[in-house]
């Protein structure tokens, strides 16, 4: 690298998921805003398009390798139980059967500081015992052959239960811990405090209390989790359905105590994450333990039902909010008490937060949060899209909404006069924040002015308007590094970590590094999540993508570009500062003498031009956020006590969009599964033996076409972003967080009833309505 | 029709009887020995090679695996691959390539009506089962053909969108 910066390195903050984390960052050459761009900001179609809509993609689920066996795990049916005795020889015996593993054969093998299988079960669905077979067919018929003797022991499914007097201690420090990311104190609440809250509320002109409460939904990737892992000699390579390849390797290589050069992780293409695959799973070590004791590639896919009842979820939550304010709507005083169910979550692990709304979202002097984590005998949840912020929107975006009708304001009026010019906690400005446009703009696209108030509407369908907000730490930040390779034909290829999860990652790279270098699209492919291949980055995780490996890849392209420009400086005999790329071609500006690129790349001694960059730190003193405004129009039918969302309006700043096509694809996604997390989504178990009862897409209910409203608006509300050199910021959570809120708000506005427990199902409704206003 | 030979495995205790059943895949004659307890799925990704149908459920619940048995769209995790015998099944891969797209494709491309891609295969093939059978939906109509095929993504409106386009584009095939 030729930075003369590359020597300096600086700490840096960055935010991901929710979270405040400092990093070291190396300085980076600072390249000036693009003018007029020709690829950057339009609407170039996926790259990886035409593999997909043909079949010819392929996923973790397709890789088939010669020899490749199937892998199965047996899984605790007991919600807290003991294996008293494991019989695992019948199973080996099976002709067919190549491996089988219990908790003794693997001890010491540990992820997240748990036994990768477990002879004490936390939950139901827990992995006991995994097995390996030429075919699924044997491999069931060897895991009901397998003979537990369980010592049930005592379970607790709901966070009521395991705070009661006399609970069973699931961990040694108790069941009650602080929220949050821990380090956790046995007892007590994650807290956070600026100004005086408690006293601001008792001084306020107007109070209102509430509980609200959310349910713990899940993913529900199309794509199951999954893994092959294939040995060769010390070698080991694993496909796995990842948003981080680089996460996978490290927890393989800590676990079987390999070194990072012999393990590679690839993940071509994957059928969603949502924050349920930001790193490996027990299933992965189960793959590579299989493989490595058969000597054959072992595939451990998840079924259905096992990727609802051992798999990843949003904690549920009960959030006990107050607000004060002053009678023109002044906002005085918020404090929310939230308690997160987190089952069995260890120290260090995601621990629940939904208390990040009521600290970030207005401008509020005396802020309390207290964050309590609840363990039950429950699978550890993980993150989701947004995770917290959908839950605490869900209660603040309601609580707000009820405020104004109590003084009898407006609602967009109301948040209008609440918004924050600088981050309120900090009190530093934002790099840019368009959320006051995000309001104004997405009021005029609803009709916001032809609200009604509920007291106006009667009969069997009554209509209602509704909006909530959003704001997301989404300005990404280093580690994230790409490399750029100018081949001897002109040809370019991209490589970058990143994984592609249906975002448009391979597309909007192929933007960026296409637009820098001056080249055609057809010219540049992006190779992605591979860790032989690729440089370093983060998961595909926090909305960070764009905006982290973004700005590398344009640095990249720039560092190739002056490379070129450098070579083709003797051959146009002129400066390289007055040369440049255009269309394929190296070009003097003033003369139009040219060259092509690819011949510029033949001449060169090594037949190629690579340009490797990384991400520089974020600046200091200013706040990276996205923003969005969101608004539902919904019809109640009284009847049925169902809602169906007619319109749905969602207008953000996000920076600049670099493709219009991809980004207003990934902001209907978020709106589709709030919707679902409004209206359709929950967790629902057996209270007796612990079991999900709703472990298939049939009962747990994700939104179907007949659930989406016929069109979803998406609006662009972004001011210029100065903060990183593609002027983006991210975009994947933001449109999932004030969805639910915005439909409960419009309820209201069409019935005159508050819904505060989500999801707000037929049943609710209907006793919402028959009881008095 | 099958010529039913049940043999018995000696290889795994699971694959204990099969199946000959020859079927027209894609167009092309295909003869193959099936376990009788496989699915039409699982002959397509297991033995045939064609993964392009995928498993979201193996239940019937999902619609990724829809694929086309005699022009109408099936959950191929609901069909036996015995029962497909002397009978015309056709799946993405059958339906166009990269290099040629078959205007259903195109619209989903023009329109981006696509994220991860995994329930892509099926939502196209469902699209394909109604347009050939109902040329001039209107958008509730594709609403309603296709509310067998979730998309966790979220991509309905433009699936809706590219499947009007196409059939648009069917009706009135440009110059
Ligand atoms: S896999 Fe057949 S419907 Fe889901
Ligand atoms: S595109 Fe991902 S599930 Fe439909």
């Amino acid at each position: 690298m030729s930075d003369d910066c590359a020597e300096k390195t600086v700490e840096t903050e960055l935010e991901i998921e929710g979270r405040k984390v400092k990093v070291r960052a190396q300085m980076e050459r600072q390249l000036p805003p693009w003018g007029k761009t020709t690829l950057v900001g339009k609407s170039l179609r996926r790259v990886d398009g035409p593999d997909k809509v043909t079949g010819a993609a392929r996923y973790t689920h397709d890789v088939q390798l010669p020899g490749m066996l199937y892998g199965k795990v047996l899984r605790s049916p007991h919600a807290r139980a003991r294996v008293a005795e494991l019989g695992l020889s019948a199973a080996a015996k099976l002709p067919g059967v190549l491996a089988v593993l219990g908790p003794g054969d693997v001890r010491g093998v540990r992820l997240g500081g748990r036994e990768v299988l477990s002879a004490e079960a936390s939950y139901a669905g827990e992995e006991i015992a995994a097995l390996a077979a030429t075919d699924e067919e044997t491999a069931e018929e060897a895991l009901s052959l397998i003979r537990v003797r369980w010592e049930p022991l005592p379970h607790v499914l709901e966070p009521e239960d395991a705070m009661a007097p006399g609970a069973p201690a699931l961990q040694p420090g108790g069941n009650v811990l602080g929220g949050g990311f821990g380090p956790q104190t046995p007892g007590k609440p994650e807290v956070y405090e600026r100004g005086d809250a408690p006293a601001a509320l008792e001084a306020a002109e107007v109070t209102l209390e509430r509980i609200y409460e959310t349910p713990a939904a899940q993913h529900a990737c199309l794509e199951t989790h999954g893994a092959v892992a294939a040995w060769d000699g010390d070698g080991l390579t694993v496909w796995e359905s990842t948003q981080g390849v680089f996460f996978v390797r490290s927890a393989l290589c800590e676990a079987l105590g390999l070194p990072a050069s012999r393990v590679r992780v690839l993940c071509p293409f994957m059928g969603g994450g949502f924050g349920s695959k930001n790193s490996a799973d027990r299933y992965t070590l189960l793959a590579a333990l299989l493989a490595r004791r058969s000597g054959r590639p072992v595939r451990m896919v998840l079924s259905r039902r096992e990727d609802f009842e051992a798999g990843a979820y949003r904690p549920a939550s009960r959030q006990q909010l107050a607000i004060g304010l002053t009678r023109r709507g002044r906002i005085v005083a918020l404090t929310s008490r939230a308690v997160n169910p987190v089952g069995s979550a260890l120290e260090g692990h995601y621990f629940g937060s939904c208390v990040g709304p009521v600290q970030d979202f207005y401008s509020c002097a005396n802020v309390r949060t207290e964050n309590y984590a609840i363990l039950t005998s429950s699978p550890p949840p993980s993150a989701f899209r947004a995770p917290g912020h959908v839950q605490g929107a869900f209660a603040l975006e309601q609580l707000v909404d009820e405020a104004a009708d109590e003084l009898g304001l407006d609602p967009v009026r109301l948040r209008l006069a609440n918004l924050s010019a600088n981050d309120p906690d900090s009190g530093l400005p934002y790099a840019s924040n368009g959320l006051a446009s995000c309001l104004r703009l997405g009021a005029k696209a609803i009709g916001w002015d032809s609200r009604k108030p509920p007291r106006t509407k009667t009969g069997r369908f009554r209509s209602g308007l509704g909006v909530a907000i959003a704001t997301w730490g989404a300005g990404g930040g280093p580690p994230a590094v790409a490399q750029i390779v100018l081949h001897e034909d002109g040809s370019v290829v991209v490589l970058t970590g990143a994984c592609d999860l249906g975002t448009g990652t391979r597309t909007v790279m192929t933007q960026i590094a296409a637009e820098e270098l001056g080249v055609a699209v057809s010219a540049v492919l992006v190779a992605n999540g591979d860790t032989r291949t690729t440089p370093y980055c983060l998961p595909s995780f926090g909305s960070l993508t764009v905006a982290s490996t973004g700005p590398a890849v344009r640095l990249a392209a720039a560092e190739v570009k002056r490379q070129l420009l450098d070579a083709a400086s003797p051959i146009l005999g002129a400066p390289a500062s007055s040369l440049l790329v255009m269309r394929g071609k190296v070009r003097h500006a003033v003369t139009g003498k040219s060259v092509a690129v690819a011949s510029i790349a033949a001449s060169l001694p090594a037949r190629m031009i690579v340009g490797t960059s990384q991400r520089g730190p974020n600046p200091d003193g200013v706040v990276l956020a996205s923003f969005s405004a969101q608004f539902a129009q919904v019809e109640v039918d009284c009847r049925f006590g169902t809602v169906r969302v007619k319109r749905f309006v969602s207008a953000h700043d996000c920076g600049r969009v670099l493709n219009p096509a991809t980004w207003s694809s990934q902001i209907q996604g978020g709106v589709l599964q709030g919707i679902g997390y409004a209206l359709l989504e929950q967790r629902t178990r057996d209270p007796g033996t612990g079991r999900q009862l709703n472990a298939g897409l049939l009962d747990y209910k994700i939104p179907t076409v007949l659930d989406s409203p016929p069109e979803i608006e998406v609006i662009d509300a972004a001011p210029p972003y100065p903060a990183n050199n593609i002027g983006a910021k991210g975009s994947g959570e933001p449109p999932i967080i004030p969805v639910a809120a915005a439909i409960a708000n419009a309820v209201a506005n069409a019935t005159g009833r508050r819904l505060r427990t989500a999801p707000i199902t037929p049943a609710r409704l209907l006793a919402a309505l028959s009881a008095e206003p | 029709m099958a010529r039913r030979a049940a043999t018995r495995s000696a290889k795994s205790p699971a694959a204990r009887h099969v199946t000959q059943i020859e079927l027209e895949l894609n167009g092309r004659v295909t003869r193959a020995s099936v376990p009788d307890h496989w699915t039409l799925l699982e002959f397509l990704r297991k033995s045939a090679g064609l993964t392009g149908a995928k498993e979201g459920c193996n239940a019937g619940e999902c619609g990724a695996c829809t694929v086309l048995l005699d022009g109408v769209a099936v959950y191929a995790c609901c069909v036996l691959a015995a029962e497909t015998s002397g009978r015309r099944v056709m799946t993405i891969e059958g339906l166009g390539t990269p290099e040629r797209l078959d205007p259903l494709q195109e619209a989903f491309l023009a329109d981006d009506a696509l994220q991860c891609g995994f329930c892509i295969p099926g939502q196209i093939l469902a699209a394909k089962a109604l347009l050939d059978a109902e040329p001039s939906p209107d958008r509730e109509c594709v609403r309603r053909a296709l509310s067998g095929n979730l998309c966790r993504c979220g991509c309905y409106v433009k699936i809706a969108t590219a499947v009007l386009r196409a059939a648009a584009a069917r009706r009135e095939p440009e110059r």
